[in-house]
C-alpha cells in the first residue's frame, strides 16, 4: 500500500483560516460554534474572560443564568460551566485498514476535513479531543484549547495513518475515553455489516451528541480487470468476482443502499450526518458538513 | 475399437495440468485488495469466506486444456476400427457321387468333417451351404453359436439328390468368401469352380472303380403275348477290369442271372427275355449282387404290369364295351375306389375327374352326318382312321369349351373336341347307338386311337424303361485346376479417422474461447472508459 504523506497534504493554517471566516461569514449552524443568538442572528465567539459568563441566547436553560452578573451588565448572563459542557467536542477518526482502500484519498479527505473542522472549533473556544480507533484505541489527544491542542491535533493528524492490514474498526473502545455531555464528530466510511449502529446508539445513549462524516472514495467499484480475486484488506477473506456490467452495478447499488441506509438512520435518531466522496476538496467536505449542523 | 496412428503424442497428456498451474500464477496477479468484502457479493453473501487467499485460476483454463488435450489426441491421428466376420459360403457337391463309400465312411460325411474341422477356427458368424443338384432347395445356413449342432444339422440337410446339376450362375453377387466341396467327378462342377470366384476346393475321395446299371427296359413280345422282351445297359467307370454278377429279381425270387466282366469304361447291353408266367410280382428288380463304392447306382427297379384301368361311370352301350374289351392293355373297373388312369363317361354326367377322361355325351335326337369327315390330330392312329361320312350320326354339342380344340370335323359340325389342360377330355359327339360304324371295325380303332390321345401313351406298343444319367455313375476324381489363391475367412476391418472431427471441435472451442475473451474485452474496455 503506497504510503501516506499526511504532511504535505493537511492544509496549511492560511487556508484553515480562509476557511474559518467563511464559515463564520456564512453563518453556519451556530451550535458549531460556541455561541449564536438568535435574536440578533450574531454569532459570539469566545466566552467572557472577566466574568466567567457568556451573554444569554434564547434556548439557555434558566437555570444556568448568573442573575448577579445580568443585574450588573443589565443583560442576562450564563454560567461559564455550563458553557464549558456543552463545548466539549470529541473528533473520533476510523483508522482501520479500510480507510487507506482502494488509495490514500479516503484517508487524506478525512483527516483534512478532521483538521478544518478541529481548527474552527478550536478557533470558537470549543474543547476538543482527537481519538484515532481501529479494534482499539490508537491515538488519543485530550481535551484541550487554544492552539496549543490544534498543534497537538495538527502533528497527530500527521503522524497517524491507517493500518496496512487486518484489524477492524470498533468505535466503542472510544467511549471509556469520553466525558459526557459531548460532541463527538465520528469520520469513517462505515464498512461494517451493522455501519457501527450499535457503537453509535450506544454512544448517543450516554449524553452525546453525534455527528457523522462518511467518507467514500469514489473509485471503490471501479475495476478496471476481469475475473478478480477479491480480498478484504481487514478480515482476510476472499471471493472471486466476475467483472461483468452487472456484477458492477450491483455492488454499486449496495455502496449506495449503504449510504442510503446510514443516511436514513442517522436522520431517524437525530445524528448530525454528511457524506462526502474523495472526488470532493476537503473545503467543500468541511462547509458541507458544517451547513448540515 | 479406438486406434492411434501416431500413440506417442499422447505422452503430452501430462502436461495439461500446466495449463491450470499456467492460470493460477496468472490469476495471482488478479488478487485485489478491497476495503470491505460486504458490498462485493451482488448475489450471495455466503461466497464470502473467511479462508486465506487460495489462488484457483480462471474457469478457462478448462476449455483451454480441453482444446490442448484434443489437439494432442488429433495429433495421435486416432480412428475408429471395425471388425466384422466374413460370411462363408459352402457350395456342397451333393450329387450321387458324393455318396461312395470311402474307408472312414461316405464322401459327403467326410467332407462334412472335413468342412467342420477347417471352419472351427476361423472367424466366421454364418455357414451358408449351397446345393448344387436342386436349385429351389433353400439355402442351409449354421449360426456360429450352433456349430455343435452343426454335424447333425448338415448330415440331414444334405440328402443324395440324382437330379441333374443346377450349378448357379449368380454367384458373382453374393458377398462372402466361397468354398467348394466335390469329389471333382463331374467335368460340369470343375468347369463351374474354374469360372466362378472359389477361393477354396475342397475335394474328397479316392475311390475310382464303380459299375452302375444305367438302363433297364421291357416291352411285350411280339409274337409272344406271354413274354417280354427286355433290355439293359451295364457300365463300368475305373481303371480296372472288373467282374460283377447281374440278378434279375421278381418279389424275391431271382429270375435270371449273368456274369459280367466289364473293362474299364466299358459299357455293356444285356438283352434277355422274361417269361411272364414266372413273373410272381410285378415289380422287377435288376441289381448286382456284390454292391461296390457306390450302392446308389446298383439297381434298377421296373414295373412290369402294361395294363391300364380304366373306370366307367355311367350306362355305355354294348357296342361301347365291346369295344374298349377289345383293347388288348386295357381293364375296366366298375369299383370306384380302386385306383385307375382312366376314366370312360357316358351320357351328360357332371363329373369332375382327375384322370384323363373319355366323355361319350348323348341327345334325344342326332343328325345324319351329309358332310365329308376330316381329322385335325397329330394322332397317327387317328390321322390314318378312314371314316365314312354315312357312317356317323351325331348329337349337337350344345356348349364349347374355351381349351377345346377339335379334332374331328363333318363340315362345320365338330364331332370330336379334345382338352388338353388342365385335364385332358375328349368329348365324344357321335351317336353310337344309331351310327352304323359300331358295326364296322373302324369303331375299336376309333376308340383305340382316343385313349392313347387322352392318356398321351402309345397303349398297344408299350414300353417302358427306367434309367439314370450315366454320369451320375462316375466317382473317379477328374483333373481341376486349382491354380486359384486359397483365401480364408477373414475379419474385414473398416476404419474411420476421427482426426478431422477432433480438429473441427478444436475450432468451434477455440471460437468460443474468442469470443469469451472477446466479451471479456469489452466488459474490460467499458471498465476503463
Amino acid at each position: 500500500m503506497e504510503k501516506i504523506r499526511n504532511k504535505q497534504v493537511l492544509p496549511d493554517i492560511t487556508e484553515l483560516e480562509a476557511l474559518c471566516r467563511i464559515a463564520q461569514q456564512k453563518s453556519f449552524n451556530p451550535q458549531l460554534f460556541s455561541r449564536v443568538c438568535q435574536s440578533n442572528n450574531k454569532v459570539i465567539l469566545g466566552k467572557n474572560e472577566f466574568s466567567g459568563t457568556q451573554k444569554y441566547c434564547p434556548g439557555d436553560e434558566i437555570r444556568f443564568i448568573n442573575w448577579r452578573t445580568s443585574a450588573r451588565s443589565n443583560e442576562l448572563q450564563v454560567q461559564q460551566q455550563y458553557i464549558e459542557q456543552n463545548n466539549r467536542w470529541y473528533i473520533c477518526i476510523d483508522s482501520s485498514a479500510s480507510m487507506g482502500l482502494p488509495d490514500t484519498n479516503k484517508w487524506l479527505l478525512s483527516i483534512q476535513v478532521a483538521c478544518a473542522i478541529s481548527y474552527i472549533l478550536l478557533n470558537t473556544g470549543n474543547k476538543l479531543s482527537i481519538i484515532f480507533f481501529d479494534e482499539k484505541v490508537n491515538g488519543f489527544i485530550p481535551l484541550g484549547l487554544g492552539k496549543r491542542q490544534f498543534k497537538k491535533i495538527y502533528l497527530s493528524l500527521q503522524q497517524h495513518h491507517p493500518r496496512p492490514k487486518g484489524g477492524d474498526s470498533l468505535l466503542h473502545r472510544c467511549i471509556p475515553l469520553l466525558k459526557t455531555p459531548s460532541k463527538t464528530l465520528i469520520i469513517s466510511d462505515f464498512l461494517k455489516p451493522d455501519m457501527m449502529k450499535t457503537d453509535l446508539k450506544y454512544l448517543a445513549a450516554m449524553k452525546n451528541q453525534i455527528h457523522i462524516l462518511h467518507v467514500m472514495e469514489q473509485q471503490e467499484y471501479l475495476l478496471t480487470q476481469t475475473d478478480l480475486i477479491l480480498s478484504d484488506i481487514e478480515s482476510g477473506g476472499t471471493q472471486h468476482f466476475n467483472t461483468t456490467t452487472e456484477n458492477i452495478n450491483r455492488v454499486r447499488e449496495n455502496f449506495k443502499q449503504q449510504h442510503l441506509e446510514l443516511k436514513s438512520f442517522c436522520q431517524k435518531h437525530g445524528y448530525h450526518y454528511s457524506f462526502s466522496n474523495t472526488n470532493q476538496s476537503w473545503q467543500d467536505a468541511t462547509i458541507k458538513h458544517i451547513r448540515r449542523l | 475399437m479406438l486406434h492411434w496412428s501416431n500413440s506417442l503424442w499422447l505422452l503430452l497428456i501430462p502436461v495439461i495440468p500446466l495449463i491450470r498451474l499456467l492460470h493460477q500464477i496468472r490469476s495471482t496477479k488478479n488478487i485485489v485488495f478491497v476495503s470491505s468484502l460486504l458490498f462485493w457479493s451482488p448475489e450471495n453473501n455466503k461466497r464470502q469466506t473467511t479462508q486465506p487467499i487460495i489462488n484457483t485460476p480462471n474457469k478457462t483454463w478448462i476449455l483451454r486444456a480441453t482444446i490442448a488435450g484434443i489437439l494432442i489426441l488429433s495429433a495421435a491421428a486416432p480412428y475408429w476400427e471395425t471388425k466384422t466376420e466374413s460370411s462363408l459360403h459352402i457350395w456342397f457337391d451333393d450329387s450321387i457321387s458324393m455318396q461312395t463309400q470311402e474307408k472312414k465312411g461316405t464322401r459327403t460325411s467326410i467332407a462334412i468333417d472335413h468342412l467342420l474341422n477347417k471352419v472351427k477356427g476361423m472367424p466366421v458368424s454364418n455357414l451358408t451351404i449351397h446345393s448344387l443338384t436342386t436349385a429351389n432347395k433353400p439355402n442351409l445356413t449354421l449360426h456360429r453359436n450352433d456349430y455343435e449342432n452343426w454335424r447333425a444339422i448338415l448330415s440331414n440337410w444334405l440328402t443324395p439328390n440324382s437330379t441333374t446339376l443346377q450349378l448357379p450362375t449368380h454367384i458373382k453377387t453374393i458377398k462372402g468368401v466361397h468354398w467348394l466341396i466335390t469329389d471333382s467327378a463331374d467335368h460340369k462342377i470343375n468347369q463351374w469352380y474354374t469360372k466362378n470366384p472359389i477361393s477354396q476346393l475342397l475335394t474328397i475321395g479316392s475311390k475310382t472303380e464303380n459299375s452302375a446299371i444305367i438302363s433297364f427296359s421291357i416291352r411285350p413280345e411280339i409274337n409272344n403275348s406271354h413274354s417280354l422282351e427286355a433290355i439293359t445297359q451295364i457300365f463300368h467307370d475305373g481303371g480296372k477290369t472288373t467282374n460283377r454278377t447281374l440278378q434279375l429279381f421278381s418279389g424275391k425270387d431271382i429270375l435270371k442271372q449273368w456274369e459280367l466282366k466289364l473293362s474299364p469304361n466299358e459299357s455293356k447291353q444285356v438283352q434277355f427275355k422274361i417269361d411272364l408266367s414266372s413273373i410272381q410280382s410285378e415289380q422287377l428288380l435288376l441289381q448286382f449282387k456284390h454292391s461296390d463304392f457306390l450302392d446308389e447306382d446298383d439297381s434298377l427297379k421296373i414295373n412290369s404290369s402294361f395294363y391300364l384301368k380304366a373306370k366307367i361311370i355311367g350306362h355305355c352301350p354294348d357296342s361301347l364295351i365291346r369295344a374298349l374289351n377289345s383293347h388288348p392293355y386295357l381293364k375296366t373297373i366298375k369299383e370306384s375306389t380302386e385306383r385307375v388312369s382312366l376314366t370312360i363317361q357316358c351320357g351328360n354326367l357332371v363329373f369332375n375327374s382327375k384322370t384323363p377322361t373319355l366323355k361319350f355325351h348323348t341327345a334325344n335326337q342326332s343328325a345324319i352326318n351329309t358332310k365329308p369327315l376330316t381329322w385335325l390330330t397329330d394322332n397317327k392312329t387317328l390321322n390314318n382312321l378312314y371314316l365314312k361320312q354315312e357312317f356317323i350320326q351325331y348329337f349337337l354339342s350344345s356348349s364349347s369349351k374355351e381349351n377345346s380344340n377339335s379334332i374331328l370335323l363333318a363340315g362345320d359340325t365338330s364331332l370330336i373336341n379334345y382338352t388338353k389342360s388342365p385335364q385332358a377330355i375328349v368329348d365324344f359327339y357321335i351317336d353310337i347307338q344309331l351310327s352304323t360304324i359300331i358295326n364296322h371295325p373302324e369303331f375299336p380303332v376309333l376308340i383305340t386311337g382316343l385313349i392313347d390321345l387322352v392318356t398321351q401313351q402309345s397303349l398297344l406298343d408299350p414300353i417302358k424303361i427306367t434309367s439314370r444319367p450315366a454320369n451320375e455313375s462316375y466317382i473317379r476324381a477328374l483333373p481341376i485346376t486349382a491354380n486359384k489363391q486359397t483365401k480364408h475367412p477373414t475379419y474385414s476391418t473398416n476404419s474411420y479417422s476421427l482426426t478431422p472431427w477432433l480438429i473441427s471441435l478444436i475450432f468451434i472451442l477455440l471460437l468460443v474461447d474468442w469470443i469469451i475473451m472477446f466479451k471479456r474485452n469489452n466488459i474490460h474496455h467499458k471498465l476503463k472508459q
